[in-house]
This record gives C-alpha cells, sequence and structure tokens, in this order.
C-alpha cells in the first residue's frame, strides 16, 4: 500500500508542475489537467488515509508520519472550500505545491503501522489531532490567499476591487476557522490532559507552542476587527504567521523534548 | 484615573501584554523549564547567575510572567464590561441605524432586489418611517463578549484546578490500601499490565473509601481513564516491579511481609533462611512459540550451608524450616491521588470551556446583520460590516454581468 501513497505524492507533484507550467504560460487547458491531476492525488491520498485507518483500526494520526499525512489531506479539503468562494488559479498552485511538501516530507519520516500507546487510548484522541490537522490547514490556505493578495496588490490591483476584498475576506474566514478550531484543540487537549495527567495544563513545549499561535491569530482577530491596520498588512501578517504553526507541528517535536514526544 | 482605564481597556494595550506573553512562552522554549537548580548549574555553567537571576529557570512561575497575566486579566475584565455594555445597546444601534444616511445609492428597481435578496439569507425585514431596516443574527452581538468574559473564567477557573487540588503519587501493592491525611482509604484489588486483547495497557482495580465511611464499587483505573468518588480522583500514573515475598511461621502462625529492591537474606536466626537474588524476565527464543513471564530467583540455605539456586513463579511457595515462604505479584501500580477541594470543581473549568467554544462560534458565525435601505440606496451597519458590503457589492455586480 507504500505505492499508493507515493503515488499521490507523485500525482501531486506532477500537478504543481503542470500548474505552474499552466500558469506561466496562462493555458487555461493546462490548468485544467493541473486540477484534475490533483484532485486524482487528493483520491488516492484519501484510499491510502483509509486503508491505513482500517489497518490500524483508529485514525491514523498517531506518529508524524501519519499526522503529516493526515495535514496534507485536509489541504485539499479547504481549497475545494475556498474555490468555491474564490476561483484564483494562483491560490490552486500555491496549495498544491503546499500539498506535495507536506507529503514528501512525511515520506521521510518512519512509515510503520505502531500499536497505539496506552496514553493516546482515549476518546479524545480523534478530535484532538483530527481538529489540528484540519487548523493547521486552515491556517496554511489562508496563508496562501494573503499571498495572493499580496502579490495582487504588487501588480497595481486596488484595495477596493471587489477581488481584493474578497481575497482578504477569504483569508479572515480561513483565520477564523483555524482559530476556532485550534481552541477546539487547546481545550481538548487541556481535558484531555487532566484525565491523563491529572492536570489542564502542564507548560509542555507543545501546549506552550499552540498557546503562542493561539496568541499570534488572536492578536490578528484583534487588529482585522478594529481596521487599525490596511488589508495589505494584515495579509502580511497572515503569511508572516505561517513559520508559528509549522513550527507547533513539526518543529516542537523535533526540537523540545516533552509529553507530546511521541514519534 | 480615566486615562488608566482607557489604556487598560484598549485593543492596543491587550495586543501588547499579549505580545509579550507570546515573547515570554516563546523564549522559555530556549531553556528546560522547572527543574532543579544543580541541574542549571551543570548545563549552563556560562550563563548561569543569569539564569538564576531572571528566575529563566522556570519562567511561568517567575513574578514578571504573574504580573504579565495579572495585568492581561485586569484587560479583559475592562474589554468583558464594555462589551457587555456594547451588546445592551443593540436597540440603540439598531434605532440609529435606520436614520443613516446612505453610502451607496441605488438604481430604480434595485430595491425590490435587494429586498429579495435579503429575504433569500433569511434576514428579518422591518419598515420604517424612511425605508426598510433588515436584520439577522441578533444574537451573534452577544459573541465577542461571552468570548472575552469565558476567557476570564478559564484563566480563574484554570488557576483553582491548578492550585487547589492536593496531589500525592503512591505505590501500593495489590491487596494492600494507602490512607491519606484526611482519612481516606484507597485499595488496591488488583493490577494488571495487559488488556484481554495482549495490549499494554496499565490497569489497577480499585476501592476508595471516605471519611465519613462511604464506599465506593471496585472500579478500574486506566491511563486517560481515572476514578472519581466525591472530590477524590485516582488515575493510574506509574507501576513499579520489586521482590513481594509473604513469610508465615508454620509453628505460631505469625506472618511478615517484604517488598525487596535487592538481594536480601530472609531469615530468624543467620543460619536457615530463604536467600533472594532477584526477578527476572524470561522470554521464548526466536521462532518459539508463549509468552515472556517474570520469576524469582533464589536460594534456600540450611544451618548454613547455601543449596543451589532455583526459580520459582509468582503464587509459588518454598518451605524452609519453620518457615513457608510464598511469593508475590511483582508488578504494583504508582497512583496519582488527587483530591479536589470539592466535589464537581472541575465542571466549573469544563463549563467556561464550553462558553468559550460557544462564543467564539457566536463571534464568527453569527455576525450580526444590519441594513438600512431605502429606495434611493442603502447602507451597512451594525459592529462588523464588511462581510455584508461585499456580498452586497458581488450581488450588483451579479447582476451587471447578467444586464
Amino acid at each position: 500500500m507504500k505505492t499508493v501513497f507515493f503515488l499521490s505524492l507523485g500525482l501531486y507533484a506532477a500537478a504543481t508542475l503542470i500548474q505552474l507550467a499552466g500558469a506561466f504560460g496562462k493555458w487555461e487547458k493546462v490548468k485544467k489537467t493541473a486540477w484534475a491531476v490533483f484532485l486524482l492525488g487528493f483520491l488516492a491520498h484519501l484510499v491510502y488515509f483509509v486503508w491505513r485507518g482500517l489497518v490500524a483500526q483508529r485514525l491514523p494520526l498517531a506518529s508524524q508520519f501519519e499526522f503529516a499525512c493526515g495535514f496534507a489531506l485536509c489541504i485539499p479539503v479547504v481549497l475545494l472550500v475556498a474555490r468555491t468562494r474564490v476561483n484564483a488559479d494562483w491560490i490552486a498552485t500555491a496549495g498544491m505545491a503546499a500539498t506535495a511538501l507536506l507529503m514528501g516530507y512525511a515520506a521521510t519520516q518512519r512509515m510503520e503501522i505502531t500499536e497505539l500507546m496506552p496514553a493516546l487510548r482515549s476518546f479524545w484522541f480523534n478530535f484532538h489531532i483530527g481538529a489540528a490537522a484540519l487548523s493547521y490547514s486552515a491556517f496554511l490556505v489562508a496563508g496562501v490567499v494573503a499571498l495572493r493578495y499580496v502579490l495582487q496588490h504588487r501588480k497595481g490591483e486596488s484595495a477596493d476591487s471587489l477581488r481584493m476584498k474578497q481575497l482578504e475576506q477569504l483569508s479572515y474566514r480561513l483565520v477564523a476557522l483555524g482559530f476556532l478550531l485550534l481552541t477546539v484543540v487547546i481545550v481538548i487537549g487541556a481535558v484531555w490532559a487532566e484525565a491523563a495527567w491529572s492536570a489542564y495544563w502542564t507548560w509542555d513545549p507543545k501546549e506552550v507552542w499552540a498557546l503562542i499561535t493561539w496568541i499570534i491569530y488572536t492578536v490578528y482577530l484583534h487588529l482585522r476587527l478594529r481596521r487599525q491596520k490596511s488589508d495589505l498588512w494584515l495579509s502580511w501578517y497572515v503569511i508572516l504567521a505561517i513559520p508559528a504553526f509549522l513550527f507547533t507541528f513539526a518543529g516542537v517535536n523535533k526540537l523540545i523534548p516533552g509529553l507530546h514526544s511521541y514519534g | 484615573m480615566k486615562k488608566v482605564f482607557s489604556v487598560l481597556q484598549s485593543m492596543r494595550f491587550a495586543n501588547l501584554l499579549l505580545a509579550l506573553v507570546a515573547l515570554l512562552c516563546g523564549l522559555s522554549s530556549l531553556l528546560p523549564q522547572g527543574r532543579e537548580l544543580p541541574f542549571y548549574a551543570a548545563n549552563y555553567p556560562e550563563t548561569y547567575t543569569l539564569i538564576y537571576r531572571t528566575h529563566f529557570y522556570d519562567v511561568f512561575k517567575s513574578w514578571y510572567f504573574i504580573l504579565l497575566l495579572g495585568l492581561l486579566c485586569l484587560s479583559l475584565v475592562l474589554c468583558t464590561v464594555r462589551m457587555f455594555r456594547k451588546a445592551l445597546g443593540w436597540k440603540q444601534e439598531r434605532e440609529r441605524a435606520a436614520v443613516l444616511p446612505n453610502a451607496e445609492s441605488l438604481a430604480p428597481g434595485q430595491l425590490e432586489d435587494l429586498r429579495r435578496y435579503m429575504a433569500s439569507i433569511r434576514c428579518r425585514e422591518e419598515k420604517t418611517e424612511s425605508g426598510y431596516l433588515f436584520t439577522k443574527n441578533s444574537l451573534g452581538r452577544w459573541g465577542v463578549f461571552l468570548l472575552h468574559l469565558s476567557i476570564l473564567l478559564v484563566v480563574a477557573f484554570g488557576v483553582c484546578a491548578l492550585a487547589l487540588p492536593k496531589v500525592t503519587d503512591r505505590d501500593c501493592r495489590p491487596g494492600e490500601s494507602i490512607t491519606m491525611e484526611d482519612g481516606t482509604v484507597i485499595a488496591v484489588d488488583s493490577f494488571t499490565m495487559e488488556n484481554t486483547s495482549g495490549q499494554l495497557d496499565y490497569a489497577s482495580v480499585i476501592r476508595i473509601t471516605l471519611p465519613d465511611g462511604s464506599q465506593s464499587a471496585p472500579q478500574e483505573v486506566k491511563v486517560n481513564y481515572p476514578m472519581t468518588f466525591g472530590s477524590t480522583k485516582v488515575f493510574q500514573w506509574t507501576y513499579g516491579v520489586g521482590g513481594s515475598i509473604q513469610a508465615r511461621n508454620r509453628t505460631d502462625g505469625t506472618e511478615q511481609s517484604f517488598e525487596l529492591d535487592g538481594a536480601a537474606f530472609l531469615s530468624s536466626d543467620g543460619l536457615t533462611g530463604l536467600q533472594y537474588l532477584g526477578i527476572y524476565e524470561a522470554a521464548p527464543q526466536e521462532g518459539e512459540d508463549g509468552e515472556s513471564y517474570v520469576f524469582y530467583r533464589v536460594r534456600v540455605v540450611s544451618n548454613g550451608t547455601m543449596m543451589p539456586e532455583m526459580e520459582t513463579l509468582p503464587g509459588e511457595s518454598v518451605t524452609v524450616g519453620d518457615w513457608d515462604f510464598t511469593f508475590r505479584e511483582p508488578y504494583y501500580p504508582g497512583l496519582r491521588i488527587k483530591q479536589m477541594p470539592f466535589p464537581f470543581a472541575n465542571s466549573l473549568l469544563e463549563a467556561a470551556f464550553v462558553l468559550l467554544l460557544v462564543g467564539m462560534f457566536l463571534c464568527f458565525y453569527l455576525q450580526p446583520v444590519l441594513v438600512k435601505a431605502d429606495e434611493t440606496g442603502y447602507t451597512v451597519a451594525g459592529p462588523r460590516p464588511e462581510k455584508m458590503r461585499t456580498e452586497l457589492r458581488r450581488l450588483w455586480q451579479k447582476q451587471e454581468e447578467k444586464a
């Protein structure tokens, strides 16, 4: 079944390249082909994810490999939702590249299916990890949309144009979704921590970095609510916030040992 | 004083505090937190003085971090009060919106299109003196208030949940019990390390007797599944392994228990007795069937003469002179006992969590809509009008494209 995983990785990578070629050459048919290849990759990815879940008899999000795989799976889902709002090719290009890169990262991790350790055998496991994967995907796509905004601005498009307003709002809505889900992750994590470790909060590095990410997006939401900063400024903020949640996702596990170091 | 209040409840001040909290949290990752001071002296000899003076070894308990949190809570209280007033003023906001000048103009006939569109997105239409007022999601005005209030409650109850309970870690052999300071007794009936499907799973069956005499039924506690009885919560925390031998004198019936961490000689006269050498695990060879098991390695000593070493399994007995030595299960659980100030103390915090999520949902997904319109134009009012403005612009653009 590893073949299916690598097939989806290959399809994502191919879709990214075709999309880039289509974008440079402004060939609409090529871009449509890229999207079709990307969807095929998503289908293969979904099959692999479901198969892995059936074999493991749990939601396959327990290790770094599985989480990266699940995180990458959520990006096409969020992209599909985003496309119903703004059908901008560039968002798809960056989204495809991000999915391929994440799958590439997953491929460098240990892939074997392991038995869930007792600490992870909990009712809260699926909700906590599933919400985290969706939350990170929403933040990532929000960053991609914000990048599109910045590029359009550089091309000279007015900040008052309908498309720019839509892009900014889509970015905000994705951040709001990611923020809500991150809050769910933190809340469920706290309840789970109380059941497992007897305390709701232990200042474990993963908890600390989830809090940092939460604060970073809280400041964004405050600034946007007050409209004290321009849409361009806010878009840059969303782009620059990407490393924060990426570090919470991968960096903490790799660099700072803690209670969340499960593999 | 007014100026101080104005600063404290400003969003800029809140953002500054949040940024500082995030910065300190980030900096705390540079160093393992909350260890004993000698650890830092040994591992960071060059910067140890700085680490010690700035309390950088435990940032989250430092005076400056607690001060920041205190200021943040103060700011949050003031913001919550402000949001409450704002939410209460919804009626006035509607009245103000009804007399606002138009921000966008409408072509003849477009008012009907607007009314149709507002009906399609389930807005409530009210006829006013000058035109129409469309409203939707008025419940959403409580979102920001609830969100701030719930964060405040989470912090308050969270601090209580971390500080008030009394937490004790205790080991207990199956068949024995632990008596707490207040008289609560926790008895361990059994301890297993595997579940029925052979998976690693630490589980103890325990009973709790409260000081007032009320007793719980036996219940299994596992990792992630603690047992709560009254205000006592028991967690499956760790496990230990060590020799446990019960000695019984056949002549007078006296009994003695020995919990052994290392080799020992169990004898009443120093000449005859049982020499305990240790506990070992036997695993099947590769390709062989069977499961691994633990056994005791012991040696009988009779009048100073050492017999050959022997292996015995838990549950078996050996007789030496007047004494019967019974070998008990070597594994025992380590339990964490959390005594809360009162039953359901955790429920308050969990209720605050629910309120937080409800507030957030109202805030993001039930944003109040307030649109005033007449024959000549319309204006979008309310706390967050951008989304509605863009949607209406999209509507007119679609109409233009169709035309």
